[in-house]
């Protein structure tokens, strides 16, 4: 079943992408979903195989065997590459470890041809999994797949002969000792070195549900065999059952002595859950000029767009009316996409506003700013509302650039706010005693726009339930405490003001938004953050910079302030990277007054998904950072629309970091203008402008 | 030490989740309730719905006209445009349809040709818009009763079966004199099935 639906998937998506990187996709074989070994990488049971999975899929697994368990988020980062993000618990009171994993197919299946992988298992954490190995995979027939590898480091461990590739250079017939005890070092000088062994395997797809696999291990489990189990044979034997399209359950039986099990859920960003459909109400149709009756107006004009518009989920900010031109100036409170609600606004327009007028022009507001303008041909609009590439006609036709002045604001709009409670969870992840803590409450939430471009917001918390307060480490860290003591903010801030700010937003002159926010910014710090940002148009970069001057505040995060105080801020580079991609480079000071730079690298689909990694070096000395040498993490972000049923703006932002020490922290201030304003700017328009005319 | 993030989107998924689990209303039924209104009595053009797959009927009223093509909608918010009576677009159901082209199917209808190529554009969850393209067949009429809104109606039957690289779609169309459609059973996408619309004799037009 699964196999069916998604090559159907896999031949339309081609059909789109004809011509487009083609070669790129690398299909795999017919017939087989790439399978997940134990560490949530494409693979046997313990072994890997030279598969991937669907691009951007994006997995979470939890495997356990004795008293070993692995955790894992996985993500097909291209159609080759895959990465993995890892927390295990290695029994019998050794550890908790946290790891990194990245494979590369270089090499597509072909008729008589392998598929080719090669991979990095552990290459930052603190080891205990480093191995490394090059992996091949060919199927047979229908429903056999045989995989076979040679593996060093932990792969190299069991039936071990001398490395091969000594015959290159000596050197790679020893494997240096780590260097580093913090973990969090690229150890690369181990990589590839020392014994090899070999390993392999064979799936065999019995059913379009169920996959029977065994394979040859060549991980002799050198710390824990004989202490937590019984490694008594290099066999292992498994059964995959891909109980749903997203579940897939494995049940093993490992080394010869021992029962293991894997439970896996997967989703793929690009594709809708099913109890995530979109029911936007539909939009109302263009009134084609001629067709007064349909254009009666019982209100005045600003009065009957506002309340149109409102229908739409879309706030009117004034309008203007200039012989044969009209002008709307809008906010999109409900879309996540800017093209929809322009698309929407368009033909509210239409409805309501005279036959003599031949030109509408949509201005987006953010923040109380004016970001960008979106001039459209009526006529163009009439015409192409239902043809067959009426998207694209509308786009190349509708005029998209920068605009620093809103509209007059129309009667009754400022102020403007509201009041939300809303229920919140706050988690805690990989604290050494307890993996994942969270607390539970309610959240008031407030903003006011008390004039255009001037904000104020506000947010209470209320824990009701939770164990974070559990937390008694004390944080060891050397450098001024900024981050590291985030449990005492836990347990006396069961009342906590998170938020309590003003932010002003104001365009100083075309291509340039500036932003001055200043309050109790975040949980932990309060005082005043600036920002520029300059953002070209028609070009896929932007440069940013932010200075702040802020104090720590007191753990309870009422109104008191500690003593220590810190400028702090970022220059900080913007680039969209062909194939979705995102880059981002702040270099500047952080909150412990050291100073650095941060890249992050994203992959961004047009829905709002964003899945990405960063990492940041400073002038901290890895001894004084503390374990994991230096600041890192993954990030997702997950749009609120993409499982609810309405349009939303709302995204849910998750960030793991291995660990949080005190080293290139940055603040945490609301509305950081690039992300504010790119989805109304011409290419985030571009982007979504499929759903214009959703 | 640690890392967090507020997720208040867990609450709300719950919500999401036990929306979903309601069981769904009976079709039939509902049908059966709307088709036993006196649609002579209505005061504006209507048309019946009935998403096959989906699991859902209704009464949409005309909401706008843009050449020949007509936009109904629903009180709930569901959107269908039809050319002539061929499905151009289908909106506020979830999946649905962002354009088709209608002239081919009506061409054959009229007389032309009986195989022509068809072409239907829908939107991935990605916002990106997808092309489908087929071959397709049309044959009939051959001379039916059917249901038409709850009354019978002697009207002419025709099949467009087409095919493409990426699947396949049937659509059935029934017309009155003059060739005009009056019922039909149309593909919407793989995902959202088919919608069979009737235009309930009586009612005004």
């Amino acid at each position: 079943m699964r196999g069916r639906n998604v090559r159907v998937k896999a031949t339309t998506l081609a059909v789109v992408m004809a011509g487009a990187a083609a070669s790129a996709t690398g299909a795999q074989a017919q017939g087989f979903e790439g399978g997940r070994n134990a560490y949530g990488m494409p693979g046997l049971i313990d072994m890997p195989s030279a598969t991937s999975f669907d691009d951007a899929d994006l997995s979470i697994s939890y495997s356990r065997f004795q008293v070993e368990s692995r955790t894992a988020l996985s993500f097909q980062i291209t159609p080759r590459l895959t990465g993995s993000f890892r927390y295990s618990y290695i029994g019998a009171g050794l550890t908790y470890d946290r790891s990194f994993a990245l494979q590369y197919r270089f090499l597509d299946e072909g008729r008589y041809t392998p598929a080719l992988a090669i991979g990095l298992n552990d290459m930052v954490g603190t080891s205990l999994y480093a191995g490394e190995y090059l992996v091949a995979t060919k199927t047979v027939g229908p429903s056999l797949r045989f995989s076979a590898g040679i593996g060093w480091g932990r792969l190299g461990s069991y039936n071990g002969f001398t490395n091969p590739l000594g015959a290159i250079s000596g050197a790679f017939e020893t494997r240096p000792p780590r260097s580093a005890g913090r973990g969090g070092e690229f150890e690369v000088n181990q990589w590839f070195r020392g014994d090899a062994a070999f390993f392999g395997g064979v799936e065999w797809q019995a059913t379009d549900r169920l996959r029977l696999v065994a394979e040859y291990s060549s991980d002799a489990y050198t710390r824990t065999a004989g202490q937590t189990f019984d490694r008594a044979t290099p066999f292992n034997f498994g059964l995959s059952w891909q109980a749903t399209p997203r579940w897939t359950l494995d049940a093993r039986y490992m080394y010869g002595s021992e029962i293991g099990f894997q439970a896996t859920f997967a989703l793929n960003p690009k594709e809708r859950p099913h109890f995530g459909n979109n029911y936007d109400p539909a939009p109302p149709p263009v009134r084609v000029r001629g067709q007064e009756a349909l254009a009666v107006l019982d209100v005045p004009l600003e009065t009957a767009l506002a309340r149109d518009l409102r229908a739409q989920g879309i706030l009117l900010n004034g309008v203007q009316l200039e012989g044969t031109a009209a002008t709307v100036d809008i906010v999109n409170a409900t879309y996540a996409l800017d093209a929809q609600a322009v698309g929407r606004t368009a033909r509210v327009m239409s409805r309501l506003l005279p036959d003599t007028v031949d030109r509408f022009t949509v201005i987006l507001s953010r923040g109380g700013m004016s970001v960008s303008q979106i001039v459209l041909n009526r006529a163009t609009l009439e015409t192409q509302e239902f043809a067959l590439d009426g998207t694209a006609a509308a786009l190349s036709s509708a005029a998209i650039g920068d605009r620093t002045q809103g509209l007059p604001a129309v009667d009754d709009r400022y102020p403007n706010g509201g009041f939300a409670l809303l229920p919140y969870v706050r988690p805690s992840y990989f604290d050494p005693d307890n993996p994942v803590r969270a607390d539970a409450g309610v959240a008031v939430t407030g903003s006011a726009e008390v004039m255009p471009g001037l904000r104020l917001s506000g947010r209470v918390e209320r824990k009701i339930v939770g164990n974070l307060d559990e937390s008694t480490r004390r944080s060891d860290s050397v450098l001024p405490r900024v981050r590291s003591e985030a449990n005492l903010y836990d347990r006396e801030g069961e009342t906590a003001i998170t938020e309590l700010t003003a932010a002003w937003y104001l365009r100083p002159a075309p291509e340039l938004f500036a932003r001055v926010t200043v309050g109790y910014l975040e949980r932990m710090f309060a005082g005043a953050s600036t920002e520029v940002l300059w953002k070209p148009e028609g070009t896929p970069f932007a440069l940013g910079a932010e200075v702040n001057y802020v104090r720590q505040r007191d753990f309870n995060q009422l109104f008191g302030l500690r003593d220590y105080d810190v400028v702090t801020g970022h220059v900080s580079g913007y680039l969209e990277l062909p194939n979705d991609f995102h880059l981002q480079l702040d270099a500047g000071r952080y909150l412990a007054g050291d100073y650095g730079a941060t890249l992050s690298l994203d992959r961004e689909f047009a829905n709002g998904w964003r899945v990405g990694a960063f990492a940041t070096l400073t002038d901290v000395p890895f001894s004084d950072f503390g374990e994991g040498s230096f600041d890192k993490g993954i990030r997702l972000d997950i749009p609120m629309d993409w499982i609810g049923n309405r349009s939303s703006r709302t995204k849910n932002s998750l960030v793991l970091r291995p660990i949080v020490r005190d080293g290139g922290a940055r603040l945490d201030v609301a509305g950081r203008l690039y992300e504010e304003v790119r989805g109304a700017s011409d290419r985030g328009l571009t982007e979504g402008w499929g759903r214009f005319w959703q | 030490m640690m890392s967090r993030a507020v997720i208040p989107f867990a609450l709300s998924a719950v919500t999401v989740l036990l929306a979903a689990c309601q069981a769904a209303p009976d079709v039939a039924t509902q049908r059966a309730a709307l088709v036993r209104a006196d649609f002579a009595a209505a005061t504006q053009p209507l048309i019946l719905a009935e998403f096959t797959e989906m699991g859902s009927v209704g009464l949409l009223g005309k909401g706008g006209v843009n050449g020949g093509v007509e936009s109904w909608r629903s009180a709930n918010g569901v959107g269908l445009s039809l050319d002539r009576g061929v499905l151009v677009r289908v909106e506020g159901t979830g999946p649905g349809l962002l354009a088709a082209d209608a002239a081919p199917t009506l061409a054959a209808l009229a007389g032309g040709a009986r195989d022509y190529r068809r072409s239907w554009r829908h939107l991935t969850p990605d916002a990106q818009v997808v092309k489908t393209d087929m071959s397709c067949t049309l044959s009939g009429p051959s001379a039916e009763v059917v249901d038409l809104a709850g009354r019978q109606a002697h009207l002419s039957g025709w099949t467009e079966t087409c095919s493409g690289p990426s699947g396949q779609a049937t659509n059935r169309y029934w017309t009155e004199a003059g060739n005009r459609i009056v019922k039909s059973d149309q593909w919407i996408s793989d995902r959202a099935g088919q919608v069979v619309i009737d235009v309930p004799m009586g009612a005004p037009r």
